[in-house]
């Protein structure tokens, strides 16, 4: 880890540069482990708060591992045994106004499923592909952020993928 | 090359052309595809969006301005109070001085002109000192000594009456019933019941139960100054309490007597007290544990 130039990140620009920086993919990480009811950005905001307060007695190197712990632990202290509820945006990505009715009945059919499927994944499964896939973050990066090997993170994302396909493959077959 | 790894490689977008031809004919190739496009609708950037800077920027000012506005407001109340504190302090001192004495205990005190007032056990004193020099007055609970200044008309304020004199030694005794004065040295006026008396120096007023007499005394100074308690024709109840308060003590006689007692007893010895008390009047004492004396008769 690079030496920081600063004692601490009680500075307004660089903490709205930390912010910047980590707030959204932080944001997203608690997001595909615990789902949106508990309000993943709220706790992102509030473990920047947390920050400001302390900024005195953190090191700007530890600042990244400081939010996600105290994000981290905001879920922790709400989850308890709450269910996982990933939603699926209803805004399209592709336009598919001009395909059949059969085939938006299938495709809503398939979201649905998907976002079960997605749900009843292992979380570590799937935050690492969600992670891989959908933040574009390398398998490098992944395993940093969740503290494991590549190796690790490789297979966890293979695995989710093949959970997904071998659920929504009977879908498929109709 | 098995499934497995070509998935994998297909994963981290690492496939040869050739492999990428391999994994396009597999079965599974087009949901492998829609799965991962269809993932980036639970993208956290769109569920999960955090605000901008700007929005948590305004809690973190608000945050710091709400502690900085209660400190700002705690510190201007401390101020306030420091700085009334120490007005009303510097003030007070030159209105009302007050003094007080607990049992067996002594305070000289002087007053704004120099003049001395030696206040007796169980005794209060309180005078205006802003305006000493146009109202030389004061209150009195108690007895007191004074020795006062040449200068403007003295007043000793008591319950019973008032002490009014010129540049003069003199003894106030306003206590229980009793109210005593005595002058030493120049001129005392004692008012009392619409009453005037005059007192020249040697000469002493008592006051008991609405009467008034006027003796000459003998000592020069009061005997409690001197740590002596002088009592001339008093009733021996009267010099029990002295010895009381004195020695804070509790006296028990089996039968009260009407007596009256004349003569002296110290103040740092009881049993040399008890002994100028009791031999006079043909009287034993013994001397209790617990700050308790039983006086009796001696052909008891």
């Amino acid at each position: 880890m690079s030496k920081s130039l600063h004692q601490d990140i009680c500075d307004k620009t660089r903490f709205s540069k930390l912010y910047e920086k980590y707030a959204q993919s932080l944001s997203n990480i608690l997001f595909y482990k615990y789902g949106e009811l508990l309000n993943p950005s709220d706790k992102v905001q509030e473990a920047f708060i947390k920050l400001w307060e302390n900024c005195a007695k953190i090191k700007p190197e530890t600042a990244k591992s400081y939010l996600y712990t105290t994000a981290n632990n905001m879920m922790l202290n709400e989850v308890k045994h709450q269910k996982v509820v990933l939603k699926y945006q209803e805004v399209k990505p592709k336009d598919y106004t001009n395909e059949s009715p059969e085939f938006i009945l299938r495709k809503k059919e398939f979201l649905k499923r998907f976002e079960n499927v997605l749900s009843q994944l292992k979380e570590e499964e799937r935050v690492a592909f969600l992670l891989n896939k959908v933040d574009g973050k390398t398998h490098k990066e992944v395993a940093e952020i969740l503290g494991i090997t590549k190796k690790v993170a490789e297979h966890r994302i293979y695995a989710a993928l093949n959970k997904l396909k071998n659920e929504l493959e009977e879908l498929n077959r109709k | 090359m098995d499934k497995e790894n070509l998935v994998k490689k297909w994963l981290n977008n690492d496939l040869s052309n050739a492999e990428a031809e391999t994994f396009n004919a597999m079965e599974d190739a087009k949901l492998y595809e829609e799965i991962i496009e269809e993932a980036q609708r639970f993208n956290g950037n769109i569920s999960a969006k955090v605000g901008s800077f700007d929005v948590l920027d305004d809690k973190l000012v608000a945050k710091k301005r709400t502690a900085l506005y209660w400190v700002k407001v705690a510190s201007s109340i401390a101020a306030i109070l420091v700085v009334s504190f120490s007005l009303f302090t510097l003030i007070n001192k030159d209105e009302i001085s007050s003094f007080k004495t607990n049992l067996a205990q002594n305070e000289t005190i002087t007053l704004p002109d120099n003049s001395i007032v030696n206040l007796n056990e169980l005794s209060e004193l309180e005078y205006f000192s802003s305006n000493w020099g146009e109202n030389r007055s004061l209150n009195l609970k108690g007895e007191a000594y004074f020795d006062v200044e040449k200068g403007k008309r003295f007043d000793v304020d008591t319950d019973f009456g008032k002490v009014s004199v010129l540049g003069t030694e003199f003894n106030v005794l306003s206590r229980d019933s009793i109210f005593k004065v005595s002058c030493y040295e120049g001129l005392v006026q004692v008012t009392y019941n619409n009453n005037d008396v005059k007192l020249p120096a040697g000469t002493e007023f008592i006051l008991i139960s609405g009467k008034g007499t006027k003796s000459s005394i003998a000592i020069a100074e009061p005997y409690w100054l001197k740590n002596m308690s002088v009592f001339e024709n008093a009733p021996f109840k009267e010099v029990i309490n002295e010895l009381e308060k004195q020695y804070n003590i509790k006296v028990q006689q089996p039968t009260e007597l009407n007596v009256n007692f004349t003569g002296a007893f110290e103040h740092n010895n009881l049993e040399n007290a008890l002994k100028s008390i009791t031999k006079p009047l043909n009287l034993t004492y013994n001397i209790q544990n617990n700050n308790e004396v039983i006086i009796r008769n001696v052909q008891n």
